[in-house]
């Protein structure tokens, strides 16, 4: 049997990965990072995608707050607020916000339905790797979880100033932050190889 | 003992989906992304994300946030005040989270990418797994600093009453939006592997 070698991303030695289980966590034996960690079976990522791109919609289209200051009330869709930015001047600051938190999920989200499905179909996992390349690229970028926690900061911060109403779209985009987040630490892109080199 | 490492071996590794392929290969055989044995200009490219994020921080600390205007008085906050006043109003856990975020985080980053880089150019081979640990702990906690950057961005686009209360946000956020990014960028150019490739020239 041909040895199969990789090397440590961190310290650079060369480990043998021949009779490695797939099922079980490696660390390096010189720098001690964790350079293997299993991921769950593609069908458990790929509902937990669906999941979350279900509670996206609701999320962006549905309002998440109403706010109500001296009798005068003002709810505000998730949409409304990124696109507020277009007319002001904040613009940066609007791209890189909403881009961390909303739209670098959601493309995540489908880049890993466009690389699971392909692959569970039979094809060959090369014919996605301009998908895998730019995943890989992205998936530093996608701050979903400290967007969660910046809009309960945001919600504390208002109480103090108006008097506001939580809405449905906010509970949903909750739920998408979170299954999100499952979804992300549940699929290990180095599966998508693996699973290829069993079928040659 | 001596490691066999991809440089003493004469082979590469992707670093995106970790195949471990000849040196002469130009394109990864797997994902076909373009292959170098080291991130190419690591060392130069560090210092300057890393010294830029530092300039920017000093505006960011002094300048304010965010405006709040309501019923005709404008009132602007610097990122300290926000925390005092958390702090004032009883809210010590949101007060605590804001602190960590925005004040301890970006510089507690900023010193670890300056004692990594300090390690490699001054060859102090043996604190390279102390500098590993650091940079892994850096690498999951830089995120969190963008906390104060995205609370800002919500409450300019939510607080809007024409002529009643709105929010603008400050000469502040937009520096320390830079200075968090930049730091997040000085530790994806920075390679690990060279603290230890120092290590191994030097040992032999």
């Amino acid at each position: 049997m041909q040895k199969i070698q990789t090397a440590c991303l961190d310290c650079g030695i060369i480990i043998d990965v021949s009779d490695f289980d797939r099922l079980q966590q490696y660390s390096c034996p010189r720098c001690h990072s964790v350079f293997y960690r299993p991921g769950e079976s593609f069908d458990l990522v790929l509902v937990m995608a669906i999941t979350a791109f279900l509670f996206f919609i609701p999320a962006i289209f549905l309002p998440i707050m109403t706010l109500e200051i001296m009798d005068k009330t003002h709810s505000v869709t998730l949409l409304e607020a990124v696109l507020f930015f277009i007319s002001d001047g904040y613009f940066i600051i609007a791209v890189i916000a909403s881009a961390a938190g909303v739209f670098v999920p959601l493309l995540l989200l489908g880049l890993i339905m466009m690389m699971i499905i392909p692959v569970k179909m039979g094809y060959s996992a090369q014919r996605v790797r301009a998908f895998f390349r730019l995943y890989e690229h992205l998936h530093g970028w996608a701050m979903a979880e400290v967007y969660l926690i910046s809009i309960f900061v945001a919600i504390v911060k208002l109480s103090g100033m108006a008097k506001l109403k939580l809405d449905f779209g906010l509970f949903s985009f909750f739920f998408f932050l979170i299954t999100f987040y499952i979804t992300i630490t549940w699929f290990n892109s180095e599966d998508l190889w693996t699973e290829n080199d069993m079928e040659d | 003992m001596i490691w066999k490492t991809d440089i003493s071996e004469g082979k590469s590794l992707c670093h995106l989906c970790g195949k471990l392929q000849e040196r002469t290969q130009d394109e990864c055989l797997r994902c076909g992304e373009t292959l170098h044995q080291r991130k190419v200009h690591s060392l130069v490219q560090t210092w300057g994300y890393a010294l830029a994020a530092t300039l920017f921080l000093i505006p960011a600390n002094i300048m304010p946030m965010m405006i709040v205007t309501a019923m005709g008085n404008n009132e602007g906050s610097t990122i300290m005040e926000g925390v005092i006043y958390f702090f004032s109003h009883g809210e010590y856990a949101i007060g605590g989270i804001i602190f960590i975020a925005s004040v301890a985080v970006p510089i507690f980053k900023l010193a670890v990418v300056y004692f990594l880089l300090l390690i490699i150019q001054f060859k102090q081979f043996d604190k390279a797994q102390t500098g590993l640990k650091l940079f892994h702990i850096i690498h999951i906690i830089g995120k969190w600093s963008m906390l104060d950057i995205f609370v800002v961005a919500l409450m300019v686009s939510l607080v809007q009453f024409q002529g009643l209360a709105s929010i603008q946000t400050g000469g502040a956020a937009i520096a320390f939006c830079a200075a968090v990014v930049f730091t997040i960028i000085s530790t994806n150019t920075f390679d690990p592997r060279l603290m230890f490739d120092i290590n191994k020239r030097e040992s032999i």
